[in-house]
């Protein structure tokens, strides 16, 4: 039955994305095609099963997991409720989280749930597992799943980590979202980030200002009229980054709370072929 | 008639100094009578000119060119040297060859379209002055007018040519040359060949100059066929291919330069009773591929491959009268791109469009006439109207300009207007006075508009363009005096331009350099207006048949409207010479004079160049054999083996020392 429920899923999927319009045309939509699949779990309590899409195989930093819920007796699309990921990392001695967005949304677009997830370090399926909390407004049933998930280092490396100690010795994650395919010319730059508070607890920052200073560390030299990212929701900043050549270009962060600086060695690396 | 002796005895002595150092401007003698012959005096151009060149063979057009009056050479190298006109420079003139318009493939300018012109190719230079020189092409500065040489028809088919050797001490050079021409009842051809090689020269005090030393083949063959008796065809073929090209004063050299031009002409010769006489079409194209390479070079940061290409096509239809009436009608399109990619140890390769790919279309309408009138005077006018479309491809190059948030892609369009009047009066019988007065425009150069972060090595910045560039437009006037007594004859000009909307360079603070080692980064702006104003003169002296002087001064003063002076302006300038001949024997001694230059522009990298003195001395035999003649010449150039350099140089590197040549030319 299940084997005949997704290829089923996936029509009902795609018919649904088709059938939204006003989509917002820069990003294209996540479909069956573009993303791959990480992992299924039952939530047996809301009577749903839970199959999670990301973009690519999950990755040290920023990720956008996309779940899609059905009905675990007839396979049908879940539209109505709210999901919420727990992320958690077992090290055996001892257990922490990781910063993850869940937004509350009660209805998923184009038949995901889509909860950005910023994985602070890599580890295997036994290690990382995704908590999945599902209250199911079609039967008002409640449950929760479990999903062992394996996280790979990003390379280059999209996320970097910093204790400042200007800011009370907080210890702050720095998260690359875009771009993602960079091109010579004007690319969207944008960041995140997150304050370990304690090891459960990884809120976004909001009140830093940041400018960027994109180099290439092979000639020293940098890129003209970048757009320093500001800040607009749940930590993300976002401005504009330029590239005058391909190659390696290494994105130096500059972080600064009330007009102080407190980091200047933060980077990203970039390459462009 | 006397003059037309005394061209003749000139041009006899030219022989004398067919081989020469890289000095530029340096002998009178010929300065003025170039200019004579191709400019004043269109009646003798074409025999004494290519009488000239035949003595001449082994000079490069580098060579030839600093001796014509208001040129000066801007050096980068000891090969490829680009020609000013007043010190207006290449992107304010226009360099023609067969009036085919060409652009460099080098973004550093590494390759003046005249480097692709052997001299034994060449019949005549036109060097026009300001909106004078705008037949071919919107201009502020002037043309430079390249004549290359046609195969004769003879009244017998049979073969003639030359061969010329010559060797040169301070960079262990060597040029060879031939030229076979032939002649049929409809159809007559002329081929050449040149072969030059030099080691890195030797400057003053023994000093070896790195990098200074090159290889180039140059190759020509062109063809006449004539259809009946009015109508001709024509085609050329040029291509010139360098090899291993130093450029001392440049942090890289060229690797290889290929070059290939290619036309087809039409001539007619209509009703001379008729208004317009002759018609001549010609269609052309041309293409240069550019590759500069720092292998050869020490402590490279990076290596780096630096290609560029130029094309251009285009046609133009001329139809000429008497009274020089003419109307032209041309277009052409050039397209120009240059690379750079750049390969860091154990990094991804880096790679950018120093010139993104643009494309420059161009249609033009020309045209002059002559009015003479008192039997004393005569009026001069010339115009040109010309409709320029600019813009950069789709692609690589045009992405790279969002960094500046500039869409290069967007089509630039401007008439051009470009207006002359000369007037002429002879006052007495030995005395004549014209007058000049014109307004030139021209467009940016696509550098200008389109370059991408371009090392300028004169001041050490990086250049990037400016897509909002205004053309500069020019006012300019001139006085020309000229008397001729029986042993004496002199010129004098003086002359002044105002150019607004001056294009000028200016620092962009805040942003770095992509260059290692760069200063900064500098674009260009239109300045209000800049001034350029001097004078020329000439002065020949005959005291007896067998012995002549001749003495040339130049000078300009160019600033800025806020008073800065304009960059690389070269001084005051003395040359001159004299001349013995008795019986087949010649011998000549030249002294050249160049002032201090200390009006520089220092955000240029101007830098004071002290003056100097260079002494030269030649001497020559001609022999008969048979019907063949052989020419035999030696030449000692900086005798004194000063060190010394222009002001035009660029990157203080000094030019050649004390050089020995010894030159044969076999003409049968």
């Amino acid at each position: 039955m299940k084997k005949l429920f997704k290829p089923l899923l996936i029509v009902a999927i795609t018919l649904f994305a088709l059938g939204c319009k006003d989509e917002d045309k820069t990003e294209p939509k996540p479909t069956a095609s573009n993303l791959i699949k990480i992992g299924e779990t039952y939530i047996s309590g809301a009577n749903a099963k839970a199959t999670v899409y990301a973009e690519k195989a999950l990755e040290t930093g920023y990720n956008e997991l996309f779940v899609a819920l059905t009905d675990s007796t007839d396979g049908s699309p879940l539209t109505k409720g709210h999901l919420h990921i727990n992320p958690m990392m077992d090290m055996g001695m001892m257990k922490h989280s990781t910063p993850i967005e869940n937004t509350g949304d009660s209805t998923p677009s184009n038949g995901y749930y889509k909860v950005p997830v910023v994985f602070i370090m890599a580890g295997n399926s036994s290690q990382w597992s995704l908590g999945l909390s599902f209250h199911n407004h079609k039967n008002d049933m409640e449950g929760e799943g479990n999903l062992g998930v394996e996280v790979i280092n990003s390379s280059p490396t999209k996320i970097t980590n910093t204790t400042i100690a200007l800011d009370s010795n907080a210890k702050v994650f720095i998260s690359l979202i875009t771009p993602k395919k960079p091109v010579v010319g004007m690319n969207d730059f944008e960041i995140v980030l997150h304050k370990k508070v304690s090891m459960m607890d990884f809120p976004a920052i909001e009140n830093y200002t940041i400018e960027i200073v994109p180099e290439m560390p092979s000639m020293g030299h940098g890129s003209p009229n970048n757009v320093n990212p500001i800040h607009l929701a749940n930590g993300h900043y976002v401005g504009k980054v330029n590239f005058t050549m391909t190659g390696l270009w290494k994105i130096k962060l500059k972080l600064y709370k009330n007009g102080t600086l407190i980091s200047d060695d933060q980077f990203f690396e970039i390459t462009l072929h | 008639m006397l003059r037309l002796k005394i061209f003749i005895l000139f041009i006899g002595l030219f022989s004398l100094t067919s081989l020469r150092g890289q000095i530029s401007g340096d002998s009178i003698l010929k300065t003025y009578n170039l200019n004579e012959v191709c400019v004043c005096d269109k009646t003798t151009e074409n025999t004494q000119t290519f009488n000239f060149y035949r003595s001449n063979k082994l000079a490069s057009i580098d060579e030839i060119l600093a001796r014509m009056q208001g040129v000066n050479l801007i050096k980068r190298g000891a090969y490829g040297l680009e020609p000013t006109l007043r010190n207006f420079s290449s992107g304010q003139t226009n360099l023609t060859i067969d009036g085919m318009r060409m652009y460099g493939a080098c973004t550093d300018k590494m390759d003046p379209v005249s480097i692709y012109i052997e001299p034994l190719n060449l019949k005549a230079i036109q060097v026009t002055h300001g909106a004078a020189g705008a037949i071919e092409g919107s201009t502020i500065g002037g043309q430079i007018g390249l004549k290359l040489n046609e195969p004769l028809f003879n009244c017998h088919s049979s073969i003639s040519g030359q061969f010329s050797q010559s060797f040169s001490s301070v960079n262990k050079g060597s040029n060879s040359s031939a030229i076979i021409q032939q002649s049929f009842k409809k159809l007559a051809y002329r081929i050449s060949g040149t072969f030059r090689t030099a080691s890195d020269y030797r400057a003053g005090s023994k000093v070896i100059i790195p990098y200074s030393g090159f290889q180039k083949i140059n190759t020509s063959a062109s063809a006449i066929y004539k259809i009946d008796s009015v109508q001709q065809l024509k085609f050329d073929y040029l291509g010139d291919w360098g090899k291993n090209i130093g450029y001392p004063a440049l942090p890289m050299d060229v690797g290889k330069a290929t070059a290939n031009i290619i036309s087809l002409t039409h001539r007619t010769v209509l009703n001379p009773k008729k208004l317009f006489t002759e018609n001549e079409f010609k269609v052309y194209m041309n293409n240069v591929v550019h590759y500069m390479d720092d292998t050869h070079r020490k402590d490279v940061p990076m290596h780096m491959d630096m290609p560029g290409w130029s094309r251009t096509i285009g046609f133009y239809n001329n139809l000429s009268g008497k009274k020089n009436l003419k109307l032209r009608l041309d277009y052409h399109h050039a397209n120009t791109r240059a690379d750079m990619t750049m390969y860091p140890a154990g990094e991804p390769i880096m790679y950018m469009q120093t010139l993104p790919e643009n494309n420059l279309n161009d249609i033009g309408l020309a045209g002059s006439r002559m009015f003479s009138f008192y039997k004393n005077q005569e009026l001069n006018i010339n115009g040109r109207l010309d409709y320029f479309a600019q813009s950069t491809a789709k692609g690589f190059g045009a992405k790279q300009w969002e960094a500046f948030n500039t869409d290069v892609t967007k089509v630039q369009n401007k008439f051009l207007k470009n207006l002359n009047i000369a007037y002429l009066i002879k006052i007495i019988k030995n005395s004549q006075i014209q007058v000049n007065i014109g307004y030139g425009e021209r467009i940016p150069t696509s550098n200008e508009r389109y370059g991408y972060y371009l090392f300028n090595r004169q001041d050490q910045f990086d250049y990037v363009g400016n897509l909002n560039l205004k053309p500069e437009n020019s006012y300019q006037t001139e006085l020309i005096l000229k008397q001729t007594f029986k042993k004496i004859e002199y010129t004098a000009t003086i002359f002044y331009s105002h150019i607004n909307n001056y294009i000028y360079s200016y620092q962009m603070m805040g942003l770095s350099p992509m260059t290692i080692g760069a200063f900064g980064l500098k674009t260009y702006k239109n300045i209000d207006f800049a001034i350029s104003k001097g004078f020329e003169g000439s002065l020949k002296i005959e005291p007896f048949s067998n012995l002549n002087y001749l003495g040339t001064i130049k000078y300009i003063y160019a600033k800025t409207n806020k008073g800065m002076p304009l960059p690389l302006i070269a001084p005051l300038k003395i040359q001159q010479a004299i001349r013995y001949q008795i019986k087949q024997f010649q011998f000549q001694l030249e002294h050249d004079f160049a002032a201090k230059q200390s009006r520089v522009n220092q955000d240029y990298g101007d830098r004071v160049t002290p003056h100097f003195n260079l002494f030269n001395a030649r001497a020559s035999k001609k022999f008969d054999i048979g019907k063949a003649k052989l020419q035999a010449l030696v030449s000692c150039e900086n005798i004194w083996d000063k060190t010394y350099r222009e002001h035009l140089d660029i990157g203080n590197i000094p030019r050649f020392g004390r050089n020995f040549t010894i030159n044969l030319n076999y003409l049968f």
